[in-house]
């Protein structure tokens, strides 16, 4: 940003003679700094606007006292101006204090510069932050929608396979203890068999005794009490075989109770595979609502964190518009400085200046502005700013 | 490979603003201080737009879209004038010297991604 020269109208008396003395140059330029500054500052909104008008309710009655104080002079016939050292006194307070007020400019909007571009660069680093945040967001989509249950059951058959697995092993070590439990129930009925066949040998056997004895006893050779012994014996055998048929009998009945009950429970319990992969089935269902439930409560909290995510970067990007108005003061820093240094070296080359001099001062100043806020202020209007404007070709 | 764009502009608060803006919206870009700065940093390499300031040290905006007009590589490079400068004999003579657009600060960064994806080529 460059500038020639800097020197408000409001600090020009429109009705002054111009033959501008140099302790009058001299307030000239401190209200020209004082307005430019101010009006500057003014542009940065309320607060700097605040600062400035501070600035100048401090500085410009100051100045006006000391125009008040020296107004019977100007009105008096021309004074020759105090010359030092051969200079003319304001050329050489003008040569002196300007440029401290320059350098004071030229600090300050150093200073404004570095710390913009901290902050600048801090905001960046938010927006950079809120950018991936929001990628994030963008990426994470879990399905929800009707018949997302069934895709994932499609898409993860073999895990539920895998989970069977172990319940079919079971399962087939059931069915062939049941197979087993079906063959002793064919032993015990074997036994039950071989007790009935038992019980009917001691029958026999007790009958063929029966028959000895009587046989014994018909014959009378001597050798009935040895025939009645052997007959004796065989009536034992007999009851002692027919006992034992009981004893098999009643095992057998008991043992068949026992297993056929345990054969009625294995047969109610009873589940095939299909039933168990059904029944796995909507067990899986209900837990993959559970958990997709959760993931719609996740998705809700997603879109919300989005939202804020999405307002924060708009609020970011309107700081970055904010920004450009802070660099605007450093430029007009700059051109302030800039104008002074101008402003000095002319009041010491030209100690004696016209009202020619300060139109020609002002018609330079309006051509090296840049900002339509800078001409509208230069004739003391307020300007509008309309905002960001483009216009193609 | 993504688009690269040239930002001319003497204040790095608005470089930074600027870059920002087109890095979000896919572009590479590339940086000068001034017209000078940007003329040397030319080289020949591909650039699919220029986004350039006017009041500018040492070369000024608009002396430097002429010099690239006048260069045959960068003839047909579109050229966006991004500046506070917004009096209509200087869009008159920037329009004049070859310019695609007129943009006045203060910017909203979505008005210039808008600009540029319209002329980038």
């Amino acid at each position: 940003m460059t500038s020639q020269t800097s020197l408000p109208t409001e600090s020009l008396p429109a009705t002054t003679t111009w033959r501008l003395r140099m302790p009058g140059a001299l307030k000239l330029g401190a209200l020209a700094a004082t307005a430019v500054g101010c009006g500057a500052l003014g542009w940065l909104g309320s607060g700097w606007g605040v600062a400035g008008a501070v600035g100048a309710g401090l500085l410009v009655p100051w100045l006006l006292r000391r125009d008040a104080g020296s107004s019977a002079a100007d009105q008096a016939p021309a004074e020759e101006p105090r010359v030092s050292g051969g200079r003319v006194g304001a050329e050489v307070m003008v040569s002196q204090v300007v440029p401290v007020w320059g350098k004071q400019l030229v600090v300050t909007r150093d200073a404004a510069t570095d710390e913009l571009g901290k902050m600048l660069e801090n905001f960046s680093q938010v927006s950079g932050a809120l950018d991936t945040l929001h990628q994030s967001l963008d990426h994470f989509k879990p399905t929800v929608e009707t018949g997302a249950i069934d895709q994932a059951m499609g898409e993860h058959d073999e895990a539920l396979a895998a989970l069977l697995a172990p319940s079919r092993r079971a399962f087939d070590q059931r069915d062939a203890a049941v197979a087993e439990l079906s063959q002793c129930a064919k032993s015990l009925d074997d036994l039950r068999h071989l007790g009935q066949s038992a019980r009917e040998i001691g029958k026999h056997t007790r009958l063929v005794a029966f028959n000895a004895s009587i046989e014994a006893h018909r014959a009378g050779n001597g050798d009935e009490a040895g025939a009645q012994a052997v007959a004796n014996e065989t009536r034992m055998l007999a009851a002692r075989m027919g006992e034992v048929g009981e004893q098999i009998d009643r095992l057998v009945s008991r043992l068949d109770r026992t297993l056929s009950a345990e054969r009625l429970k294995g047969e109610i319990n009873d589940t095939t595979p299909e039933e168990l992969k059904l029944e796995l089935e909507l067990k899986a269902r209900e837990a993959l609502n559970a958990l997709l439930g959760s993931m719609s409560a996740a998705m809700q909290g997603s879109g919300e964190m989005k939202a804020a995510c999405t307002d924060l970067r708009n609020q970011v990007d309107e700081i970055f518009v904010h920004f450009q108005f802070g660099d605007r003061l450093s430029q007009m820093l700059a051109i302030v400085s800039n104008d002074m240094e101008n402003f000095a070296r002319w009041v010491q080359a030209n100690p004696y200046a016209t009202q020619s001099d300060a139109a020609e001062w002002l018609a330079n100043l309006e051509a090296s502005y840049t900002m339509e806020e800078q001409r509208s202020q230069h004739h003391g209007n307020v300007h509008i700013d309309s905002g960001s404007e483009i216009e193609f070709f | 490979m993504s688009k690269t764009v040239m930002i001319v502009d003497d204040s790095g608060s608005f470089r930074t603003v600027v870059k920002l803006a087109l890095q979000k919206a896919g572009y590479g870009v590339v940086e000068a201080v001034d017209g000078k700065d940007a003329v040397s940093k030319l080289n020949g390499q591909k650039l699919n737009l220029i986004v350039c300031d006017v009041n500018m040290p040492n070369m000024d905006g608009l002396t430097f879209l002429k010099h690239l007009k006048g260069t045959g590589a960068y003839k047909f490079t579109p050229v966006i004038m991004l500046t506070t400068e917004s009096q209509e004999a200087k869009k008159a003579e920037g329009k004049a010297a070859g310019a695609r657009a007129w943009i006045t600060k203060p910017f909203q960064p979505s008005t210039l991604v808008d600009a540029v994806n319209k002329l980038c080529v």
